[in-house]
């Protein structure tokens, strides 16, 4: 029977999809900028307030001393959604050469929640990955103008 | 391969293609973008139309109402706008294979506003198949801005006013008047 289970292990793992998302892009973005990210100190203090403004099940990684340009990003936004798989969905990507800022967001929906997974960089901060779950109001307010709110969340 | 193995893939790829045709942007574009000041692409699929018609209803609210009417005939909203430093940054070249695409017997161009002073072209075209509105598409230029707008799927012109100004469709593009050439080119960034 042990013999049986080993041998289906490798079935399954090929069967079963892993689960993509943050980590995925932020795997993607250390192996190609042999960088290392770190996380928000005392994110779970912020927590409630995040979720009190309707997102939820907030992630947040930062490259802080991590500068792509907007005209270096196109590896990015060619590779992300490759690394991603088709559950995630483009949904925009803007760049500014002028303002030295980029953002891509893609989309994830099982039905019941809307995930949404934010890369942004600017000049100051770097660049920062945010996978959260939306609530309805707010997604209601990102499909009515998603561009500035992209501009907004940089 | 016996004939009878190719008949289903191709009868899906037609099938397929008569339910919706996304207009293939040109790999050249991805070159105009590195060189682009701006850039805006926002791509809805039918999934994310599905969603935002869920989120955004408000049956007390008659433009609500509407906009989720016209979202559920939709199959995508596909907008890029490319925004650049100079004139004569990009060409007619670039421009050439998607209005190739636009040349096919299902697509009519409906609207083609030239403005001398401002050098700003603004071309409308709708797509129909079988009698019945299959898309719209809209290409503006400007001598430092490209816009291009897909409404994939069943839809009026004259419904271009309650969508434009959201989803990443430029707010200035409006539905053809009866006269086209009072009308005012669009190109606005999202």
């Amino acid at each position: 029977m042990k013999g049986v289970s080993l041998l289906l292990l490798p079935i399954l793992s090929v069967v079963t999809p892993a689960q993509t998302g943050i980590k995925t892009v932020v795997r993607l973005i250390e192996s190609r900028y042999s960088v290392r990210h770190h996380g928000i100190p005392a994110l779970w203090l912020a927590k409630p307030f995040l979720t009190g403004s309707g997102a939820g099940e907030v992630k947040i990684e930062e490259f802080s001393g991590l500068h792509i340009s907007a005209g270096d990003s196109e590896w990015l936004r060619e590779h992300i959604p490759q690394s991603l798989g088709p559950e995630w969905h483009p949904f925009v990507e803007e760049w500014s050469k002028r303002a030295g800022e980029w953002s891509f967001i893609y989309t994830k929906s099982n039905g019941e929640h809307t995930s949404m997974l934010i890369l942004t960089s600017d000049q100051e901060d770097g660049l920062t990955a945010v996978e959260m779950r939306v609530a309805d109001t707010n997604m209601a307010e990102w499909l009515d103008d998603p561009v500035r709110n992209a501009k907004r969340h940089q | 391969m016996k004939p009878i193995y190719w008949v289903a893939p191709v009868v899906l790829a037609v099938t397929l293609a008569a339910h919706g045709q996304q207009i293939q942007i040109p790999a050249s574009w991805d070159q105009l973008a590195a060189k682009a000041e701006e850039v805006d692409n926002v791509m809805l699929d039918k999934n994310m139309l599905g969603l935002a018609a869920k989120f955004m209803k408000d049956d007390n609210d008659q433009d609500s109402v509407e906009v989720n009417r016209l979202l559920g005939k939709l199959n995508g909203i596909y907008v890029r706008h490319l925004e650049f430093k100079n004139p004569g940054e990009f060409t007619q070249a670039d421009v050439e294979p998607v209005r190739a695409q636009l040349q096919g017997p299902e697509w009519t161009r409906i609207v083609d506003v030239k403005d001398k002073n401002t050098k700003e072209n603004v071309v409308i075209y709708t797509r129909t198949v079988n009698g019945k509105s299959a898309g719209l598409v809209i290409l503006a230029e400007e001598p430092t801005e490209l816009t291009f707008v897909h409404l994939d799927g069943s839809i009026d012109p004259q419904d271009l006013d309650r969508l434009s100004g959201n989803f990443g469709i430029p707010k200035d593009v409006h539905a053809p008047k009866a006269n086209p050439d009072k009308q005012k080119p669009t190109g606005e960034k999202p």
